[in-house]
């Protein structure tokens, strides 16, 4: 799965025009700029990857990166289909 | 109830011995006269310093109900102190773009340097991301467009305004865009282009006839631009399709231009004053500094001087001659400079931050700059100076019939800071108040005040 595309897409659904190069690494916190605006792009990923993301995703730093936030997406997606295999 | 004059009204005497009032709190809804016959009533209630109104006569109910009179117990300045902050705080963001700060023309008076050059890609990308996170919590937006010449930098406004369009309509935010250009590169197509994307409100100049106009705003190499600028004008005259276009044409009256000012005024009624897109804005030339200045600062007319000659040519007599500003003249606050609006800055072509457009050279007018990220990385001590009002208002001030419109914020910069002098510059527009409320009349309906 495109993970970025989803970032991406969350941030346009959002309303938010992005200005940035979207196959470029940007930053997410350019967009989202505040705590509502953060939950609002929290929720809009977990209902496209259909799993409730852990707690640690709930950190306004990793917003830093579009590239590394998706990574981390994909690593945690990953990590809970090895769970759902191993069980 | 008992009534007082309001410290804010101006009464004009018109040539058939009618009296013409505004109360300059209320703005021009406090329009109205009062015939020569009913001075002598209007003079006996108003000479008491208290009115004593119980209902009943119309007339005195219409003065209190237009801001003439006021309740005795009213505190005028507090009134006029809440529609200062209600006017710079307003919830418009309001910015002075300049997408270029080079410029194809060198006129005598300009007081630019033209040393930065057009935004880069990133800058641009930079100022919008700062406009898509302000425009969450300041939901309108206007774009003026400045320079140097800005026509230099058309890709950047045409980018700048699309993606604008496109962040004010998710956001269902208002978006105004305007231009200040010298016109020269104004050809219809241009113009066309620019009005798809909301810019439709323009100031351009004309110093004059032909000689006049060459002489004081040639190119960069000496070269002509009259005719070019008159052809684009007309042309965008001559499509009426346009109909949401403004455009203010402006001449900067000094000693070159001044003796033809009469025959300017007939030609510019003869080509644009059967079209109401179009008005006529008459401008002292000041001296702000630069390079350009030196040698033609012996050019430069006091205020008086040119407001003296407006009237004789008789600019105030003639309600064909589209007027720029003559109405809102009389608006409370309406000489607010947008360097203390709360949301209002100046975005230079390298992303710096000013108030003013005219004083760049001044630190106190230097507040930071507009990061990669699009955050407003400024002073904002400095920056709450050009707004907050902070000094008591003097007593000279406070008596001013005209405090209402300008609540001493007409220049900031001279006002705020303690490097002009600061005195009033707008005494000339004070001075001239009673001939804009008789141009006004030929044009408005004044209501008769009767004391029945």
């Amino acid at each position: 799965m495109d993970y970025l595309s989803i970032v991406v897409n969350v941030i346009e659904e959002m309303g938010l025009i992005i200005l940035d190069s979207k196959e470029d690494d940007f930053n997410i916190q350019d967009y989202i700029i505040d705590s509502m605006q953060f939950i609002d792009f929290i929720v809009r990923i977990e209902n496209k990857i259909d799993r409730q993301l852990s707690d640690d995703f709930l950190d306004y730093e990793l917003l830093r990166s579009s590239k590394s936030f998706a990574l981390k997406i994909s690593d945690y997606m990953s990590t809970i289909l090895d769970n759902v295999q191993s069980t | 109830m008992m009534l007082k004059k309001s410290m804010y009204n101006y009464i004009h005497k018109t040539d058939a011995g009618d009296m013409l009032l505004c109360n300059f709190v209320k703005g021009s809804e406090s329009f109205c006269k009062i015939l020569k016959e009913d001075i002598p009533v209007f003079n006996a209630i108003t000479d008491k310093d208290v009115i004593a109104f119980e209902g009943g006569n119309q007339g005195i109910q219409m003065l209190h109900n237009k801001g003439i009179l006021v309740k005795s117990d009213e505190d005028e300045m507090q009134k006029i102190k809440a529609l200062y902050y209600e006017d710079v705080m307003n919830d418009w963001l309001s910015l002075i773009i300049m997408p270029t700060e080079k410029c194809n023309f060198r006129c005598k008076y300009c007081y630019e340097t033209y040393e930065k050059g057009i935004m880069t890609n990133a800058q641009q990308n930079a100022l919008l991301k700062f406009i898509q996170k302000q425009i969450r919590s300041i939901p309108k937006l206007n774009l003026s467009w400045f320079g140097g010449e800005p026509l230099l930098a058309l890709d950047v406004i045409e980018h700048i305004m699309e993606k604008s369009i496109k962040i004010c309509d998710e956001r269902k935010a208002a978006l105004n865009s305007n231009m200040t250009t010298n016109g020269y590169f104004l050809n219809i197509s241009t113009f066309d282009r620019l009005y798809n994307l909301k810019v439709r409100s323009y100031q351009i100049t004309l110093d004059g006839l032909k000689e006049q106009h060459n002489k004081q705003r040639p190119l960069v190499n000496g070269g002509e631009t009259y005719d070019r600028i008159l052809k684009n004008l007309i042309a965008i005259r001559d499509h009426k399709e346009y109909r949401f276009a403004h455009l203010t044409i402006r001449i900067n009256i000094t000693q070159e231009n001044f003796d033809k000012l009469d025959e300017f005024v007939e030609f510019y009624k003869k080509i644009f004053a059967d079209d109401q897109r179009f008005d006529i804005r008459f401008a002292i030339t000041g001296d702000y500094g630069g390079n350009s200045i030196e040698g033609f600062r012996k050019k430069l007319l006091r205020g008086d001087q040119i407001a003296e000659k407006l009237k004789k040519i008789g600019i105030f007599n003639d309600i064909q001659l589209n007027i720029a500003d003559a109405l809102l003249n009389f608006q409370p606050m309406n000489k607010v400079c947008y360097a203390a609006l709360k949301h209002g800055y100046t975005i230079g072509s390298d992303l710096t931050v000013y108030r003013c457009s005219i004083h760049f050279d001044k630190p106190q007018n230097i507040l930071g700059k507009i990061d990669d990220g699009g955050n407003l990385d400024i002073d904002t001590y400095l920056d709450n100076k050009w707004w907050l009002k902070e000094d008591s208002i003097p007593e000279n001030c406070q008596k001013c019939f005209y405090l209402p419109c300008c609540f001493r914020a007409q220049c900031p910069i001279r006002m705020n800071f303690n490097i002009f002098e600061r005195t009033c510059n707008i005494q000339n527009v004070k001075n001239s108040i009673g001939d804009y409320l008789n141009y006004l009349a030929k044009q408005l309906e004044f209501p008769k005040i009767q004391f029945v």
